[in-house]
């Protein structure tokens, strides 16, 4: 073999080498989605943060760098700290009802399966439909439903009852459960489903094992069932966080806020500030509160469900 | 578009970019170069939905399809033929050019007309609600070599039009908010006549409240300038001079107080209920009065075209003159205060800069809005309102079979439009915060107006 072959070989083995390396190495295969990441999410974040500490506005040319002036000044207006309720109130009791609800629905839909009862495929297209549709649908079809006159169709059927009318949207604290029923009403397919997925994966030899052990129904659900689907409910309570605090859409629709702030939560807030008053350095301010309130409650489940290992 | 001055930022940069991925995903990036022959031939039409004028150079405009010249296409077709007139008059004169038409979607077609201006590429000209124009001071052009006789204007358009001395938007129509109230009912409760003042507006009121199964009185909520009147007949400015807002003079404070007490009042006393914090819809009102649960109500003058006479004239099972019993009056005032209605309308500007070539042309296109002759027609053709003086005063331009049209140009007369300034945008939201606060009782008159004034105040430092 001549030393120009042997040379040929040894190169193409290091280069074989190379790309076999490369090939083993995550970081090929992570890159388009880092890449994608880093474009449409990093980016925007960087520049929002960015934005947050100027007095960037849409209607004046030139802007400053004002530091941290625009989270001063949120700090100290009693409207955000009110808003700030508002969202914790909405996100509280959404986050409860859609996990609730999605348990409920997902263990009566397992239920059926394992009984071959008719009807489960029925019920959870029923229930989907409500999630495929586009919030600002969702928030509109309740705004016609819950008119308080006898044009609306929910205020028609009490007043057949002799019921009301009922002021579902300008009273302030029943717009505000309205928002959250139309919220629930809309996300409680998604956690039904996410619950159902992590029904699936629960062992049944897990069950019988606990029937054997003498434990009744409400034993299995509490010390089989739970444990069983605290990853799942650790994903889904994250998930279901982030849309509530992040809910614009459906509250846009159904009651733009009002009565005067009563549903004005801090996603609105945002869109106020940055479309209508047009200061796009307050909204990004908002932006960032935001974020930084979905990462302390994600980092809030994630210590308390004790969850680190298992996702 | 001519170039502007101006150097290249990090913002431009963006909303540019921005701009360009959102003209490419809608499909409106530019074709092309541009050609130097009209594609356009003897048998194409001059005028079309997409198309004004058949030139070489196309010019971009951006309108609402109220206002497309094509009837079958428009959302007001009555209108249509008097606006295609226009536009073939100014393709005839303007061979060497044609107007390239977009209908942006309504909800986002301010935004993305500020960011695209902000980013110097705005469409060359655009139809613009009155109350959008101080948002766009910095990016109009000037039209006074273009518009004549500016003094034939009603003063609130050249108060808002008009910046330094330059008419930066063509007023081409306005409208006004009255009192709609039913003749038969004011007939039993007041002698026929309609509440002149506040004081008559809460007694009729409460008289048609106890004794019909109705209610007296309703107001859109959501809407200021259906509520500004309060205010302003209470004696109140919203704006000095200087565009600085002056709720907090006393005077300011005061009027604010009242029109809100004024307001509780309503709800207190059952004359108005609750659940007009929840009425958004402009055509709301007008439903409720058409199915008989209302005896009054605030709204624009309109509307006894759109929402009382022609629904009640195509309906079966009413008789067609039915619409007559509704009859319009001034909003009530304050016994020691003046009548004063809120007035708006819309406008068209331009963004090209200069005087020759493509600039020249687009503005005459938007001056030919406000020529005399063209608003009497479009107006006379759509129900609506002129805003120069002459065309109401010349039959010849303006003689509409629209029902009540000279008491609409006596209310005129007491038109205030809203104030020309970005701090009004605030303005605007915080009195519907504070109306729909007192309303619901979640606030007294006193502490909405003070939270009202605080929030304008800070805004207006912020910004």
């Amino acid at each position: 073999m001549s030393t120009a072959d042997t040379a040929a070989e040894r190169l193409l083995e290091r280069a074989s080498d190379v790309i076999r390396r490369l090939l083993d190495h995550p970081l090929l295969w992570l890159a388009p989605a880092l890449l994608a990441l880093a474009v449409f999410q990093l980016y925007p974040m960087a520049e929002a943060i960015l934005m947050s500490l100027t007095n960037e506005s849409l209607i004046r040319p030139s802007f400053e760098f004002v530091g941290l002036e625009q989270y001063v000044r949120l700090a100290s207006d009693p409207q955000f700290w009110e808003m700030i309720r508002i969202t914790a109130i909405y996100a509280f009791f959404s986050v409860v009802l859609h996990v609730l609800l999605g348990l409920v629905l997902a263990l009566a839909i397992d239920y059926g399966v394992r009984r071959g009862l008719r009807g489960h495929l029925t019920t959870r297209v029923s229930v989907l439909l409500a999630w495929i549709v586009p919030g600002i649908i969702i928030g509109l079809v309740w705004k016609v439903m819950l008119v308080e006159s006898q044009f609306g169709a929910v205020n028609h059927f009490l007043g057949v009852l002799g019921i009301g009318p009922v002021p579902f949207r300008s009273d302030p604290t029943l717009a505000l459960i309205s928002t959250i029923i139309a919220g629930t009403w809309r996300g409680t397919a998604f956690t039904m489903i996410m619950i159902y997925g992590g029904l699936q994966r629960v062992p049944q030899r897990l069950y019988e094992a606990a029937r054997v052990d003498g434990a009744g129904r409400w034993d299995r659900f509490r010390h089989v069932t739970l444990p069983q689907l605290k990853p799942v409910l650790f994903i889904t309570t994250v998930l279901v966080t982030i849309y509530a605090l992040n809910t614009f859409d459906l509250i846009f629709a159904l009651t733009g806020g009002g009565p005067g702030r009563a549903t004005q939560v801090l996603a609105l807030f945002m869109y106020q500030e940055a479309f209508q008053d047009y200061a796009l350095g307050r909204g990004a301010a908002i932006a960032v509160v935001m974020l930084v309130a979905n990462l302390l409650l994600t980092g809030v489940y994630l210590y308390a469900f004790d969850v680190g290992d298992e996702i | 578009m001519t170039e502007r001055k101006g150097s290249l930022t990090r913002r431009k940069a963006l909303l540019a970019g921005g701009a360009v991925i959102a003209g490419g995903l809608g499909g409106c990036a530019d074709t092309g170069e541009q050609a130097e022959t009209s594609e356009y031939g003897e048998s194409d039409p001059m005028v079309t939905h997409e198309r004004f004028g058949k030139g070489a150079t196309s010019l971009t405009y951006q309108t609402s399809t109220f206002y497309t010249p094509i009837e079958s296409e428009s959302d007001q077709p009555a209108a249509a033929p008097a606006l295609k007139t226009q536009h073939e008059e100014w393709a005839e004169n303007h061979p060497d050019y044609r107007i390239e038409v977009e209908y942006p979607a309504f909800g986002e077609w301010k935004n993305n007309l500020l960011t695209s201006a902000a980013a110097g590429n705005a469409s060359d000209g655009s139809t613009l609600d009155s109350k959008w124009v101080a948002d766009f001071y910095e990016y109009l052009q000037p039209m006074n070599d273009y518009v004549t006789d500016i003094d034939d204007f009603f003063p609130f358009v050249r108060e808002t039009a008009m910046r330094d001395g330059d008419l930066l938007a063509a007023w081409k129509y306005t409208g006004c908010r009255c009192l709609y109230y039913r003749q038969d009912i004011l007939d039993t409760y007041n002698d026929g006549d309609p509440p002149t003042t506040w004081e008559e507006l809460l007694t009729v009121g409460q008289d048609i409240v106890e004794n019909e199964d109705m209610d007296a009185y309703m107001f859109q909520s959501s809407t200021a300038l259906a509520n500004l009147p309060y205010f302003w007949s209470s004696g109140g400015t919203l704006i000095d001079d200087e565009g600085a807002p002056v709720l907090d003079r006393s005077e300011n404070r005061q009027a604010l107080v009242a029109a809100l007490g004024f307001i509780q009042d309503l709800v207190d006393t059952g004359v108005t209920p609750q659940r007009v914090a929840s009425i958004e819809e402009v055509e709301a009102l007008p439903r409720e009065g058409r199915a008989g649960n209302l005896a009054m109500f605030v709204g624009n003058n309109d509307q006894i075209e759109r929402n009382l006479k022609n629904p009640i004239e195509q309906a079966d099972d009413i008789p067609d003159d039915r619409w007559q019993r509704w009859k319009v009056a001034k909003i009530p005032r304050p016994t020691d205060g003046e009548h004063t209605t809120g007035v708006g309308g819309w406008t068209e500007g331009t963004f090209i800069e200069g005087d020759s070539g493509e600039a020249a042309a687009m503005k005459e296109f938007i001056a030919k809005f406000v020529e005399p002759e063209a608003m009497g027609r479009y107006c006379e053709a759509a129900a609506l309102l002129p805003t120069r003086e002459s065309v109401f005063n010349d039959s010849d331009l303006y003689d509409p079979d629209t029902p009540y049209q000279d008491r609409f140009r006596e209310f005129l007369q007491d038109g205030v439009a809203r104030p020309a300034r970005p701090i009004y945008s605030t303005i605007e939201s915080e009195y519907v915060v504070a109306i729909e606060n007192v309303v619901t009782g979640q606030s007294d008159p006193e502490s909405a107006a003070d939270a009202m004034i605080a929030n304008v105040n800070e805004e207006y430092e912020a910004s």
